[in-house]
């Protein structure tokens, strides 16, 4: 039918529209050159420059230490939340700390970082604490925006998950903490993995949020790219997208093969299907 | 079945050597299938799941394309018209009625060309003839399961289509409603007169509303006739033991001829009132409602096999005795209650005898 | 042990929200001053007695001052024409995600949103190299004959658009997608039997179903649109003052504490309590 190859074609040139500006960055990394505008022949160079230029490395060492800790705190307590919003039943005060949870998700980052400044200038003013502005602050701000990704990752995998496992374990005499350490949480493991791989992402990607709430010398990664960015733009930014799309497919197959070989190990079921089999 | 033969001539539907395919290298869901349906016939497909029926009900209704084989209604070859150019029209097991539309606009939904006037009387008259006058203005989700089955009804009849497709109708209601359902629908049929295909996998529910059934095992038809001759004179063993329950003996044939058939059953000659199949007799079948539990003394003449009783189940209107013959064959025995002897509980391990009625023997190929 | 868990996250979220977001509306009613910070706190212990200096001054000007009338509707628009962009490019994407076999959809969602996980400003650095005056874009158009000179695209909405549309789509794609495979696909076969060709099947049963997913489609390109700082400040022109923009600079460029928070407090009442009032309205009515 022609309704179908005319939606089959506009997937394709959506697809398209995705992914030729990644394809442009990737083959024009190697193109000797100073500008992104002709092919001038293949080469190494930008990865050169990249690797030399000491700022930008030290603002990617920065950036991942902001996100893997920020993403470790958001996965804590993103989790708790969310355990609470999907286990908890009534509870008062429910619909507020539901609305309270998911507020960072629709916050423009500008009102965000303005008022998260805002607080660590009051604290280090009333409590001393956090001195200053720097990594600390920017990790914390991280973590509060992406607990809000946590606890819907969670919540949306408990309530797919029938609750008749944690009552079996009660039943056969756990305590509630033991329920939750034994049942809850060996089944939350896959969405554990990807909330806290969403949170890592978030970090590594905002120039927003960090932009207000860094201080002096503790620039991120993105705040560097993005004040070269104002300026126009340079092949040595995309050696290093590059590098980034070559990290993101590696560790999207290396999922991809756990996934496979975990449910090969299950009998062939993947674990999502786990719940669904009682 | 005079009339029958009669209407048959008047064929509506024509399907001739079906074939459908899920995918390629998957066994065929309806292979070589040949189906007559007459006009105004209430015609039940009943079969086990996966059996083929709801993929025939599918390629009539114009969702799956045969892979061989033409589907021709009024004369006119269905095979490329698409569902919504089809007179039929098609009452989904899940009713699939539109969550976000009235009852009156899904009855509406299939009337097109019409004037509003007309439409709306239209549409009050189907609500009416499911007895739902009062919930034009609700929505599905406000209505009980047996409401939505009334206004799914309503609303594949609304278009006054030449073939009604009633896919497991009575499937997502309780046991209660659906023997009165069951009833409203053969009526509805008698009055308006179209059509109906009635797929489903409940005998019970075929033989009581069916004027004539297909029998689907495998893709194929294993038998097509009336209730009764489906249930009494089943064309296989398999027909048999499908439709109800069915006591099966090995047999032997002794002798036959056009009035009926003499077999041996476990050394005792066995007369049925029927010819013998074809092929070679396999076996000798018998319902459980018809064998009569007689006393041990009872003489064991022709059609009467001896045995010891094992135990009775008390099923409210009969008793099932449950018999082990001298070989081991173990029989089933339905005797209404409030019968004498038959219905009394007798105590595990007495001996009886059972007769076969010569009328009510069935011999089967295998 | 649930008093716990709930006493944690409560103390997170009055830490993390709660605070900061009363820590604005503070500040949005104080009076500028000198020093760090550099306002006059509203409420303020003076000689053993409490003294009270609200300030209305930076509301006032926030609600009747042009410059952030304009920025808001400014805003506003942008948001709008990329939430209308991408919801015509993602909608037939993800109805035809959702029509597709059922072991396929999988690996066609996660490329709809892989190109998420490459980084935000690397995809938009991508976009200023094939737009600007000598990329690739423009001299198509003008090689094309749709232009007598390669025009100028880099710095005009139409790059702020394009950026917007491609940093935001999967995020329309993925709740219509969630929507549209739902659906229970014997309603569109019942829709066919009674009569209903593909287009008549689509605007009466899939469309109208489909609108909640359009809803949240919306809302997700919407709300994070309007406050965008980083697409219209890079693709942009100077023209397209934002709130996102204004606010930044009325902080970083003029240090003008009070007024940003007040510019921040109405863009939230606007963005979120507005909604939410027509919501209650709406559901006040339906019951």
């Amino acid at each position: 039918m022609s309704g179908r190859g005319a939606l089959l074609g506009w997937l394709l040139a959506g697809y398209a529209f995705l992914y030729a500006p990644i394809a442009f960055l990737v083959a024009f990394s190697f193109n000797d050159a100073k500008l992104v505008t002709a092919w001038a022949g293949f080469s190494w160079r930008w990865y050169g420059v990249l690797f030399a230029d000491e700022a930008l490395l030290r603002a990617a060492f920065l950036s991942l230490r902001i996100a893997v800790a920020s993403a470790t705190l958001a996965t804590v307590v993103g989790t708790l939340c969310g355990v609470a919003l999907a286990r908890f039943g009534r509870f008062r005060g429910r619909g507020a700390f539901d609305a309270a949870v998911a507020a960072p998700l629709v916050l423009p980052e500008v009102i965000t970082g303005l008022s998260l400044l805002l607080l660590f200038v009051a604290m280090d003013q009333a409590f001393g604490w956090p001195a200053g502005r720097g990594a600390l602050t920017v990790t914390l701000a991280h973590a509060s925006v992406s607990v809000a990704y946590v606890a819907v990752v969670v919540r949306a995998r408990l309530a797919g998950m029938t609750p008749v496992l944690e009552e079996a374990a009660a039943d056969l005499y756990a305590p509630p903490a033991e329920v939750f350490r034994r049942v809850t949480l060996p089944l939350l493991a896959p969405a554990l993995a990807s909330g806290w791989l969403l949170a890592f992402t978030l970090s590594l990607d905002d120039v927003v949020v960090a932009s207000f709430t860094s201080g002096p010398g503790a620039s991120t990664l993105p705040m560097v790219v993005f004040s070269m960015l104002r300026l126009g733009t340079t092949p040595e930014l995309y050696a290093l997208a590059t590098l980034i799309v070559l990290a993101v497919a590696a560790i999207l197959l290396l999922g991809l093969w756990l996934q496979r070989s975990n449910a090969a190990a299950s009998g062939g079921q993947p674990i999502a299907g786990g719940a669904g089999r009682l | 079945m005079g009339t029958l033969q009669g209407r048959a001539l008047t064929a509506l539907l024509r399907v001739e050597g079906l074939t459908v395919r899920y995918g390629a290298g998957t066994g065929a869901a309806v292979s070589g299938l040949d189906l007559t349906v007459a006009a105004g016939e209430l015609f039940v497909l009943l079969g086990a799941s996966g059996s083929g029926k709801t993929t025939l009900l599918r390629a009539v209704a114009g969702f799956v394309r045969p892979d061989a084989g033409r589907i021709v209604l009024d004369g006119a070859d269905l095979s490329d018209v698409p569902p919504y150019r089809r007179p039929v029209n098609t009452m989904f097991q899940s009713y699939a009625l539109f969550p976000h539309m009235t009852v009156a606009q899904n009855v509406a939904f299939g009337l097109r060309g019409m004037d509003r006037a007309a439409r709306a009387a239209r549409v009050a008259s189907m609500l009416d003839l499911v007895s739902m006058a009062g919930f034009a203005a609700r929505r599905p989700s406000q209505l009980s399961g047996g409401q939505q089955q009334r206004v799914a009804l309503a609303r594949s009849l609304a278009p006054n289509p030449r073939l009604l497709l009633l896919d497991e109708p009575l499937s997502a209601l309780d046991r209660g409603l659906r023997e009165q359902t069951r009833e409203e629908i053969v009526a509805l049929q008698r009055r308006v007169g179209t059509a109906f295909i009635v797929v489903t996998h409940d005998q019970q529910e075929a033989l009581a509303m069916a004027s004539r059934i297909g029998v689907m095992r495998d893709g194929r038809l294993a038998q097509v006739g009336t209730p009764a001759e489906v249930y009494e004179r089943p064309a296989s063993r398999f027909v048999a033991e499908f439709l109800g329950a069915a006591n099966v003996l090995p047999a032997r044939l002794l002798e036959a001829s056009g009035q009926g058939t003499v077999t041996e059953v476990l050394g005792v000659p066995l007369r049925a009132a029927v010819p013998a199949p074809a092929e070679g007799v396999a076996v000798l079948a018998i319902r459980p409602e018809r064998v009569r539990l007689l006393p041990a003394g009872a003489a064991l003449e022709p059609n009467r096999l001896a045995g010891t009783l094992e135990g009775s189940t008390y099923e409210g209107d009969r008793l099932i005795h449950a018999v082990r013959l001298a070989d081991g064959t173990a029989m089933r025995v339905s005797a209404p209650l409030s019968d004498g002897l038959q219905g009394a509980r007798l105590p595990p391990g007495t001996g009886v005898v059972l007769e076969l009625p010569p009328e009510a023997c069935m011999v089967l190929a295998e | 042990m649930r008093r716990t868990v709930l006493a944690l996250g409560w103390l997170w979220l009055g830490l993390f929200l709660l605070a900061p977001l009363a820590i604005v509306v503070t500040i949005a009613l104080s009076a500028a001053g000198e020093g760090m910070p550099p306002y006059v706190p509203p409420l303020q212990w003076s000689g053993g007695g409490l003294k009270i200096a609200v300030d209305p001054g930076p509301f006032q000007l926030v609600l009747t001052d042009p410059l952030y009338r304009h920025a808001l509707a400014i805003s506003l628009r942008i948001a709008f024409v990329a939430t209308l962009g991408c919801l015509a490019i993602g909608y037939p994407m993800a109805l035809a995600i959702a029509r597709m076999p059922e072991r396929r959809r999988n690996l066609l969602l996660l490329l709809v949103m892989l190109p998420f996980w490459t980084g935000f400003l690397m995809r938009i650095n991508a976009w200023i190299g094939l737009l600007n005056d000598a990329g690739w874009i423009p001299r198509a158009i003008a090689a094309l004959g749709l232009a007598a000179a390669p025009p100028r695209i880099l710095y005009t909405d139409t790059a702020m658009y394009l950026g917007l549309v491609y940093a935001y789509l999967p995020f329309m794609v993925l709740p219509l997608y969630a929507n549209l495979s739902r659906q229970d696909p014997v309603l569109r076969e019942a829709a066919s039997d009674l009569g209903a060709g593909p287009l008549r099947a689509f605007l009466t049963v899939t469309l109208p179903l489909s609108l909640p997913g359009v809803a949240a489609g919306c809302a997700l390109v919407f709300i994070p649109s309007v406050g965008e700082y980083v697409i219209p400040e890079l693709l942009g022109g100077p023209g397209a003052e934002t709130i996102g923009r204004t606010l930044w600079s009325e902080f970083f460029d003029n240090r003008d504490w009070p007024t940003a928070c007040a510019l921040a407090t109405v863009v939230l009442v606007l963005l979120l309590g507005v909604p939410a009032l027509a919501l209650r309205a709406a559901r006040g009515r339906a019951a």
